[in-house]
């Protein structure tokens, strides 16, 4: 995960997504885009597909199964990387969002410097 | 005159000893009327009032004389009146009958009574004798009876009425609870990211590094406080798990692994027999939840100048299964506390950092089982739990 890496944040509540932009600014990423609802983020990744999505599952319009759904089907999107980012860790749907290839981590909300190092070496691999 | 024969003298000797005893049976039949305790009043198909016995004038307070002279239907009241010619319809069918009538009394008073006609022939003459007792007391009880049967009644409906609103009320508060708790988190979530990214020195000022530092202390009491709440919130909804034979050495095991720290810190000696009952046929996120929450109690109510000792013991009362878990801790009075000590955020040690769920739990799974919990304790003399399983 080079500091050059396209990121988009699709978050609802916008100070979860200014504490994640944050973090990912503390680690030299500085090209983040944010969408407030699902609907945003599909529209987003259609026009410019970003390297890889920190996903929230409740949002409003288009959820965020709807969203991986949508756009794991899109060749578009065969690139893209999705790390779910929930508000409580749930096991069944832990194992329902692991069911998409692109899909490289399943954690709890917020988004902390150790979690994104831990990341970092998880993406290397 | 022909002389008579001894033969003729027996038989008229007979006769008139017969006809003595007629005479003696009739005067016991009349005694027997007069002084019945019933009152009999005897009348014709016209309702005439031919004989009244002796209890018949006390209860109408009328004389024998004016008696007499009145008809059945004078006796009623203007309700009975009817009643009394549908009586003598079926009377006149049939012999016997028993049925209720109002009637007056000479002074204008009215009462009930059960009322037992019987109609047979006398010569060539129809006449109706009846019973008529007085039931108006025990109508009056049963009419008293059956007003209280409808107040208790009526009570008991409303106890259950309020019993009804106050569990739905309960049922609120709690829902309430779980909504703020689940709403609080995601916000609480993100002031804890946000303090984390602060620290002290980003603050120029000592007063301003102080107030932030307060804060910092704030947050992390809230934040456990709503961890707890949701970890509470996520047991109760998980009360349904499936049960499975264990053995309680290896679930005390299990526990004694997972918050080892803690038993290490508070230096415990564990001693446990489970030798009486070795197995349980349980839910095993329950059980181990069970011993986790006593042992962590124990431990973090360990008396401060005593090295910590834990009994672990089951035991077979009757047919209930009992844990019992007994330590040499702080201890507190049990007869003061009892209801208190299983609430959620009860702490009887202020100086103790816990937050007070751990018996809340056990208490909660154990009433999901059937279970109870029973506690003996005094001040600076330990605490000894029993749990009664199921």
């Amino acid at each position: 995960m080079g500091k050059r890496i396209k990121v988009l944040l699709a978050e609802d509540d916008k100070t979860t997504s200014f504490i994640s932009k944050l973090v990912l600014q503390s680690f030299g990423m500085n090209d983040i885009s944010e969408a407030f609802d699902g609907k945003e983020a599909y529209d987003f990744v259609q026009s410019d597909c970003p390297d890889v999505v920190f996903l929230d599952i409740n949002m409003p319009v288009m959820d965020g199964w709807d969203f991986l759904a949508e756009t794991s089907a899109k060749p578009s999107c065969q690139k893209m990387k999705v790390v779910v980012l929930t508000s409580s860790i749930r096991e069944s749907d832990k194992k329902r969002a692991e069911q998409y290839p692109f899909v490289i981590d399943y954690m709890e909300k917020p988004l902390t410097e150790e979690k994104l190092a831990e990341l970092e070496v998880k993406w290397s691999d | 005159m022909k002389k008579e024969s001894n033969k003729d003298s027996s038989k008229r000797a007979n006769l008139s000893r017969k006809l003595r005893q007629i005479d003696d049976e009739g005067d016991v039949y009349k005694q027997i009327f007069e002084h019945s305790v019933i009152p009999i009043v005897v009348h014709d198909l016209e309702m005439n009032i031919i004989k009244v016995n002796n209890s018949a004038v006390e209860l109408f307070g009328y004389q024998r004389t004016e008696f007499l002279q009145k008809s059945i239907y004078e006796l009623h009241t203007e309700d009975g009146l009817s009643y009394s010619a549908d009586v003598l319809k079926k009377v006149q069918k049939m012999n016997k009958l028993s049925t209720e009538s109002s009637f007056k009394r000479k002074d204008g008073s009215v009462f009930i009574a059960a009322v037992t006609p019987c109609k047979y022939l006398v010569g060539d003459r129809h006449i109706v004798h009846v019973y008529i007792e007085d039931i108006t007391e025990k109508r009056k009880a049963q009419t008293e009876l059956k007003e209280l049967n409808s107040t208790l009644e009526a009570q008991v409906n409303k106890v259950k009425k309020q019993s009804r609103e106050i569990k739905k009320n309960n049922q609120e508060l709690e829902t309430f609870g779980f909504v703020a708790a689940h709403d609080l988190k995601a916000p609480l979530t993100n002031i804890v990211a946000l303090a984390d990214m602060l620290n002290s020195e980003s603050f120029t000022n000592r007063k301003s590094s102080e107030i932030y530092s307060k804060l910092k202390g704030s947050i992390s009491v809230m934040k456990k406080t709503v961890d707890t709440l949701n970890s509470v919130i996520d047991f109760k909804t998980k009360l349904d798990q499936g049960v499975e034979r264990l053995e309680f050495a290896k679930i005390l095991n299990d526990v004694k692994v997972s918050i080892s720290e803690q038993l290490e810190a508070s230096d415990a000696q564990i001693k446990e027999d489970f030798s009486e009952c070795p197995e349980v046929d349980y839910p095993p996120l329950h059980l181990s939840s069970i011993v986790r929450n006593l042992l962590t109690n124990a431990a973090m109510y360990k008396a401060p100048e005593r090295p910590l000792e834990i009994e672990v013991k089951t035991t077979r009362y009757n047919k209930r299964l009992c844990l019992s878990v007994k330590d040499n801790g702080l201890g507190f009075d049990a007869e003061k506390y009892r209801g208190k000590i299983f609430g959620l955020f009860k702490r009887l040690h202020p100086k103790v950092n816990g937050v007070g769920a751990g018996l809340y739990l056990v208490k909660s799974i154990l009433d999901a089982h059937g279970g109870k919990i029973e506690v003996e304790s005094k001040p600076n003399e330990g605490a000894y739990f029993k749990v009664y399983l199921k």
